[in-house]
């Protein structure tokens, strides 16, 4: 059941098929949907949690040094 | 403009929108129109992302405002590639399992039509709203360099983009702006050597950085806290971080250009691109910013960089504006001055000199801006009407006064590219959320695909009206790009708090989080209009009520009669 006000949906993670008048509507919602792909790289990066810590050190990385110049010059 | 800059201007400018119409051919399926067919690959997932956020405003504000404040407005984006990878494992799968056209559609599943309807009305305020500034934006260049009235330049630019978006749909937004972002870095990195091209002959770039730096210019991390501040390192990781959560993760402009992914994986490949490049790219046209000051520690700035608004002081004042301008160019001759001390005083390596040059120059720099207050004031005075915020302008009087021929078309190109693709992106995300959200789920009966494209059409050119008319009032605003980032600040986090809701707090129903979003909306824009915070903490303020109210509520709800 989905929709019909407080209470009407009580679920918690949403699950395909969920907003039913949609993918009814659009005649979708059957077979499984494909959401998990590893990313494309090999070695170490070869899960998405490795690839997430890259993308969270390089910035980290690259503020610290951005720090380190505004203390050399200022 | 020379014939050169208009040819540049014209060729690149016709390249976009000719390029947009090719690829726009066929889209004529609602899933083709709204999702452009969810064939885009990652590279175009990601430079159609940047240049969503990337608008006309970043390219004449954000240097404007690194001219006089320095780097600090980089801590802004701290918390991005933290919200970009929160954003690429949580919302992108849960989307794409749910085969959404919009990021509200979700919240009817996970709730109820109230909450989805209550989050989609706050999306278009803040988005609509937003829109008109960024119209303006490339308005203000435009208006100055062909001498048109501003507000018909604001029409006229509004009037163009909605065309262009309304024929091309989603596919032909995400894919010109592609090309758009590649015309906008090639403009950037040209017009940094032309800044340091226009530094003296005697003074090096490292002798003009260590002067900006002196100056305070160079000042890329405050970690000092304060709620009033707006901008240091624990706003910019905490605010920030909420702020472009709720940006990326639910702002349909931006969730409209990775929904359009061939995959999970392309999607979440684009959201990193763009957390991995955001903050170098900011960061660059910030020091754009600083290189533009330091030419200007060296040749003399006008006191008042919107020049119309200070010729029609000086004809109404010429006594009083002409004895300040005397003035001005006294502190600037004594900050020079100074400068040349400072970077005589470090190749003669004496350290005193060096301490006493900075000194010298920051009380010049002080001065200068004791100047300016008084300029504005007179200003006030001389025309009650005009608008004495001038930040918007310095880019835009640099790149007049010292870009060499072809370059300034360039630039203009460049401008037009970036509002072109954010108004384009912002125009469809309103269109394609008034049909899905509201037209398509409210309907008696529910449209055909190719009906629900022409309705997505009509509420396109309804919204890009809109947005021209508040276009026309948005000379009012402060500065363009806090203005902007000010007005999503009031809203996201309401929005964001509805979402993280939804998907972490899963025995939460739909009435209590309702009741919870229109309080805690309802005390961000009362804090805004009643307290001294910083605007990036509204963010954190909204989406922290909403989650907690919401838990609270949730908790003495009467338990549902049993059947």
């Amino acid at each position: 059941m989905s929709g019909g006000g407080e209470g009407g949906n009580t679920d918690t993670a949403p699950k395909g098929g969920r907003a039913a008048w949609t993918l009814a509507e659009r005649g979708e919602g059957d077979g499984p949907v494909k959401v998990e792909d590893p990313p494309p790289f090999k070695g170490m990066f070869s899960t998405w949690k490795n690839v997430y810590l890259a993308v969270f050190v390089s910035q980290a990385v690259f503020m610290i040094l951005l720090a380190i110049l505004g203390e050399v010059v200022s | 403009m020379t014939l050169i800059d208009w040819i540049v201007l014209g060729l690149t400018t016709a390249f976009i929108v000719l390029w947009g119409l090719y690829k726009h051919r066929g889209s004529r399926t609602m899933e083709g129109y709204l999702k452009g067919d969810q064939s885009l690959r990652w590279p175009t997932i990601g430079l159609s992302v940047m240049a969503t956020q990337a608008s006309a405003i970043t390219f004449l504000s954000v240097p404007g405002q690194a001219y006089d404040d320095g780097l600090r407005f980089v801590q802004f984006y701290l918390g991005l590639p933290l919200a970009m990878i929160v954003v690429a494992a949580v919302f992108v799968p849960i989307y794409y399992r749910m085969k959404v056209y919009t990021a509200y559609e979700y919240l009817e599943g996970r709730f109820d039509v109230r909450v989805r309807l209550f989050a989609a009305l706050l999306f278009l305020i803040s988005r609509g709203l937003a829109a008109g500034i960024t119209i303006y934006a490339p308005a203000i260049l435009l208006s100055s360099i062909l001498g048109w009235q501003l507000e018909w330049t604001c029409i006229a630019i509004g009037l163009v983009v909605v065309l262009y978006t309304v024929v091309g749909g989603s596919k032909a937004v995400s894919q010109t702006q592609r090309q758009q972002m590649m015309i906008i870095l090639a403009g950037l990195v040209a017009a940094g050597v032309a800044a340091c091209n226009a530094l003296p002959s005697d003074v090096s770039l490292g002798e003009a950085l260590s002067v900006a730096g002196a100056a305070g210019r160079i000042n890329p991390v405050d970690a000092s806290f304060a709620l009033t501040d707006r901008y240091n390192i624990w706003s910019g990781i905490a605010g920030g971080f909420f702020l472009s959560l709720a940006y990326f993760g639910t702002d349909q402009s931006q969730v409209g250009r990775y929904l359009g992914g061939r995959s999970v994986t392309e999607s979440r490949l684009g959201l990193l691109f763009n957390g991995v490049l955001k903050i170098p790219m900011q960061t660059g046209i910030l020091f754009l910013g600083v290189l533009v000051y330091t030419v200007y520690v060296f040749s003399a700035p006008p006191v008042f960089w919107n020049e119309s608004t200070l010729q029609r002081a000086r004809v109404a004042a010429p006594a009083e504006i002409s004895t300040i301008e005397a003035n001005w160019l006294e502190k600037v001759a004594t900050r020079e001055v100074a400068a040349r001390a400072l970077i005589a005083a470090e190749a003669a390596d004496d350290g005193v000199a060096a301490e006493r040059a900075k000194v010298d120059l920051r009380a010049a720099q002080a001065a200068m801006g004791e100047v300016r207050v008084e300029l504005k004031a007179a200003i006030k005075q001389a025309v009650p009407n005009a608008e004495t915020e001038d930040r918007d302008f310095i880019f835009l009087g640099f790149a007049l006064e010292h870009l060499p021929k072809g370059l300034l078309g360039l630039l203009v190109a460049v401008i037009l590219a970036a509002a072109m693709s954010s108004i384009a992106s912002e125009l469809q995300a309103l269109g394609s959320t008034t049909t899905v959200d509201f037209h398509r789920r409210l309907a008696k009966t529910t449209p055909s695909d190719s009906k629900t494209v022409t309705i997505s059409m009509g509420y396109t050119i309804v919204w890009g009206l809109v947005a021209i008319g508040f276009a026309t009032f948005a000379s009012l605003l402060d500065n363009l790009i806090q203005a902007v980032n000010i007005l999503g600040s009031l809203f996201y986090g309401t929005v964001l708090g509805i979402f993280l809701t939804a998907f972490f707090l899963k025995k939460v129903t739909s009435g209590p989080v309702l009741y919870a979003a229109i309080i805690a909306e309802t005390l961000v824009v009362t804090l805004y209009l009643t307290a001294e915070i910083g605007f990036l903490w509204f963010n954190l303020i909204g989406c922290g009520t909403v989650c907690g109210l919401a838990l609270i509520f949730n908790t003495f709800r009467r338990s549902p009669q049993p059947a």
